[in-house]
């Protein structure tokens, strides 16, 4: 249901012909020659756009295109240094967040801005209205609430939890929903779907739809091609902060967006090469369960390849990779990782806590970049070097000098060129990510636990990522992975190993791995038998339901 | 700027550039020496002999009580937490070091033991507040209140024992230090302060001591015990206070407990006067120097003002608040976002 005739069509790629077509709606919010600087850095230049009411706008660039000022400029957090923002055809300034709440520009931000001890009601209502008086009664509030929750999960919360008791996927649910419920004329997710599952994410979508057939606006960001040509009705491309395209959904096809944004041709997907030379095993996990009463499995992760962990949330996927690193045991069953030499049968052993882990060779890199990766107000170089610091020291103390060295090496290999900047809570996504694995590289890691490395992480360093991953694979490492993108798993990964109800419930090689056969394994049913994609695949016909411990 | 880079060879930009270690030194450092002075040259203008010799020794002995106990503040501030059992160390420093100086025990020995009491009182602090997950503001108040309860118990709340003659010349504003003008007492300060700068720069633990602080999640992934990292910065913490009391007892002759009253305040006011943030992370030694200097030089020019006892605890509390928000503050977070 997209009424394309309330549509408007008001697409400027420069700021001289800004006028909407006559005679269409107004737009619910237009933005003229918006232009804001930081120093000597040009953030935003000359930016314009509009979202007609109905209307779904991808907001398409890489790391530092802008797209983040802009978002930050329409929720008013920052003012604009030229200019205008314009809320259904009056000229606005938004001079605080609030007054662009008022304006119903509702942002949910990349961040999952929340109260973590507050209780899941209070957090949805965060924000509403002033503390003494308020508009909805506390029954009310309730209701509404839960409905609202209801609608866009497709299931119940419990509302009197705090919020940090809940996974990462249901925190970020819970600001998506604090913002529906204000009911916004313009709602902007800004990479608000990077947490999400498959389904939950067509239920946003869905959602969205839903309220744009009422009229509602959607600004829609994310790094995600197949998201944004699922949901977009527009697209808006920025590069170096300038607006350098504007295509109508049908015009362009994702590879058209990727070269209008990174200004080059890009592969599409990941790379996987064809044949795999697995080396021996590093990790063996023996009738592992996960959770009482779910099915034990067994499987191995080899040397020399990457293995994918996908799921839909909580499905027992992040618990396995927390199992391998040794950061909780599983309820039963072992994990075992290969000793020192590299062979499976030389001295396994058991790894059951996180230090123990790492002394093993195995490293982890955690979800939640801000929360467990790193200390964002410290340097890149003691982020870098904080785990591995004793070799540097020359008779007990520290030398710089070598720290630098070896962190100038380390970072060659994760392909980060380290710039003026000193603060790691200054660099994009993409780059802190690189500094978290440069760090566990001073290691001399034989297993490499990613724990959805590329969440929130632009296309043109998201490709730079998987060629160190397959770099770190290729020199030996055994890689496994978690990741919510099902094109990741499909062009990246050697193997995927999908989770339903807490245990495995299939397990995908080489070409088997398509996003058919990803997506009914998620949902705990058979892969479809009729084979979607590449007759020419020399692949064994492994049975992929059989939940068997490696080849 | 963006002209100057382009159109200036590479060679000589990298001359004119500021590295970001620099940088840090002129944005952080500069406004607390300026404080320092600034203070400095309105007693000069508005007290009576503020500026003497005589009066700058007595400033800088009396700082350097502070300062050695403040030290000892920073290390426990920088991982995020804060030490209320200060006082009571310092009070039970001063009390124990006296009345074995008075019993006629040998100063070595005594500050040894001096010294280990408080480093074991810290380190239970360290080791409570980490093991058991506590906030360290009620264990800190609690072992305080433990320390100084026996200390009462032995002493029966009188003023007792007597400084070694040693330790008042050590303490004496009018002494020397060979050459240098100042008292041994601040050159032992100053020593400490170096030695805590090199700890913190130059070895394993120290810059652990900024990871804790700064993530304690992110920390314990990247192997930094939490336990002997609280243990290490509160036993550090107790040992200063305690041997700041010790030193306390040459300039006030005798064993109080209540001596260690006012540091409370003023050890906690010096460190975040100096700019290391209470959230924990960010900060440093030589910082918690200056802002011990900033405190002594007010409150003598509230004393030589004569304002009451009551009158200069108000300004000098409205003062502290005007400094810190001059730049003890934490970053806006619309920069963070």
């Amino acid at each position: 249901m997209i009424n394309s005739e309330i549509r408007a069509v008001t697409l400027e790629t420069t700021s001289s012909d800004v006028a909407g077509t006559p005679g269409a709606a107004p737009a619910i919010v237009e933005v003229r020659g918006l232009s804001k600087r930081f120093g000597a850095t040009r953030a935003l230049v000359d930016g314009s756009l509009s979202v007609a009411p109905g209307e779904v706008v991808a907001l398409l660039g890489e790391n530092g295109s802008g797209k983040s000022t802009l978002v930050k400029l329409l929720s008013g957090v920052l003012s604009p240094d030229e200019g205008q923002i314009f809320v259904a055809g009056t000229a606005v300034r938004l001079r605080s967040p609030r007054a662009a709440l008022a304006a119903g520009i509702v942002t949910v931000f990349q961040e999952i801005l929340a109260a973590r001890d507050r209780l899941v009601l209070d957090n949805l209502w965060l924000g509403h209205g002033s503390p003494v008086l308020s508009r909805t009664a506390v029954t009310g509030r309730r209701r509404l609430a839960s409905e609202a929750w209801h609608r866009l999960a497709g299931h119940d919360v419990d509302l009197d939890r705090p919020l940090g008791e809940l996974t990462l996927m249901e925190q970020q649910i819970c600001v998506v929903v604090r913002a529906l419920l204000r009911d916004p004329k313009l709602l902007v997710l800004d990479e608000s779907t990077s947490t999400l599952d498959v389904e939950l994410r067509d239920r946003l979508f869905a959602e969205v739809r839903r309220r744009a057939a009422d009229g509602m606006g959607c600004l829609f960001i994310s790094h995600r091609m197949d998201e944004v040509m699922a949901i977009a009705d527009r697209f808006v491309a920025l590069r170096t902060g300038q607006v350098v395209g504007v295509r109508r959904r049908g015009e362009a096809d994702a590879r058209e967006l990727i070269r209008l944004i990174s200004g080059r041709d890009v592969e599409a997907g990941a790379r996987r090469t064809g044949t795999v030379r697995r080396g021996s095993a590093a990790v063996r996990l023996e009738d592992v369960s996960l959770r009482p009463g779910t099915r034990p499995f067994a499987a191995t992760v080899s040397r020399g390849e990457i293995v994918g962990l996908a799921g839909l949330e909580g499905h027992g996927q992040d618990e396995l990779i927390r199992c391998l690193a040794g950061l909780q045991t599983p309820h039963s069953g072992s994990v075992h990782v290969a000793g020192p030499k590299g062979r499976a049968d030389d001295d396994p052993a058991a790894v059951t806590t996180y230090r123990g882990g790492v002394a093993r060779g195995v490293v982890y890199v955690p979800r939640d970049r801000k929360v467990e990766g790193m200390a964002d107000v410290l340097p890149i170089i003691d982020n870098y070097s904080m785990p591995t610091l004793d070799r540097d020291r020359i008779g007990g103390v520290l030398r710089p000098r070598r720290t630098k060295t070896r962190f100038q090496r380390d970072a060659r290999t994760v392909n980060f060129t380290p710039g003026r900047q000193d603060s790691i809570g200054r660099l994009s996504g993409g780059n802190q990510q690189k500094v978290i694995i440069a760090r566990w590289l001073a290691a001399e890691p034989r297993v490499i636990l990613l724990n959805d490395p590329t969440r929130g992480v632009d296309l043109k360093t998201k490709h730079e990522l998987y060629e160190v991953f397959r770099g770190l694979a290729d020199a030996g490492a055994a890689v496994v992975m978690l990741s919510s993108e099902v094109d990741e798993l499909v062009h990246l990964m050697d193997r995927v190993l999908v989770f339903h109800d807490g245990s495995l419930s299939a397990e995908l090689a080489g070409d088997d791995v398509t996003p058919e056969s990803l997506v009914s394994a998620y949902f705990g049913r058979p892969a479809v038998p009729t084979a979607p994609t590449a007759p020419t695949a020399p692949t064994a016909p492994t049975a992929p339901t059989a939940p068997t411990g490696g080849h | 700027m963006s002209a100057i880079t382009t159109v200036v060879p590479p060679r000589v930009r990298k001359l004119l550039e500021i590295s970001p270690r620099t940088r840090g030194a002129l944005t952080n450092g500069p406004i607390q020496i300026v404080t320092v002075v600034a203070i400095f040259l309105v007693g000069k203008a508005a007290v009576p002999g503020f500026a003497q010799p005589y009066s700058v020794k007595a400033m800088l002995v009396i700082a350097s009580f502070l300062g050695i106990a403040a030290l000892g503040q920073t290390f426990v501030v920088l991982i995020g937490g804060i030490d209320l059992s200060v006082p009571a160390l310092i009070g039970a420093g001063n009390v124990i070091g006296a009345r074995l100086s008075g019993e006629g025990m040998n100063s070595v020995e005594v500050i040894a033991i001096v010294l280990v009491i408080g480093l074991l009182v810290g380190a239970v602090n360290g080791l409570v507040t980490s093991v058991w997950h506590l906030p360290p503001l009620v264990v800190t108040l609690a072992t305080g209140s433990v320390v100084g309860g026996a200390v009462l118990i032995w002493t029966n709340a009188t003023l007792s024992g007597s400084a070694p003659s040693w330790l008042t010349k050590f303490t004496s504003a009018a002494s020397s230090t060979g050459p240098l003008p100042v008292a041994p007492v601040v050159i032992l300060w100053l020593a400490l302060a170096v030695v805590a700068q090199v700890f913190i720069r130059r070895s394993r633990p120290g810059r652990q001591i900024f990871m804790l602080g700064a993530n304690r999640q992110a920390a314990e992934l990247m192997l930094v015990s939490e336990r002997t990292i609280s243990a290490v910065c509160f036993g550090l913490s107790g040992a200063l206070a305690s041997l700041a009391g010790f030193l306390l007892a040459g300039f006030t002759g005798a064993g109080l407990f209540t001596v260690g009253d006012p540091y409370l305040f003023l050890s906690i006011a010096a460190v975040v006067i100096g700019g290391t943030s209470l959230l924990g992370g960010r900060g440093g030694v030589f910082r918690t120097v200056l802002g011990s200097l900033t405190l002594v030089e007010l409150t003598t020019l509230l004393v030589g003002q004569s304002l009451s006892s009551a009158a200069q605890q108000a300004v000098l509390g409205a003062v502290i608040v005007c400094v810190t928000a001059l730049y003890g503050r934490d970053r806006n977070v619309r920069d963070r976002v």
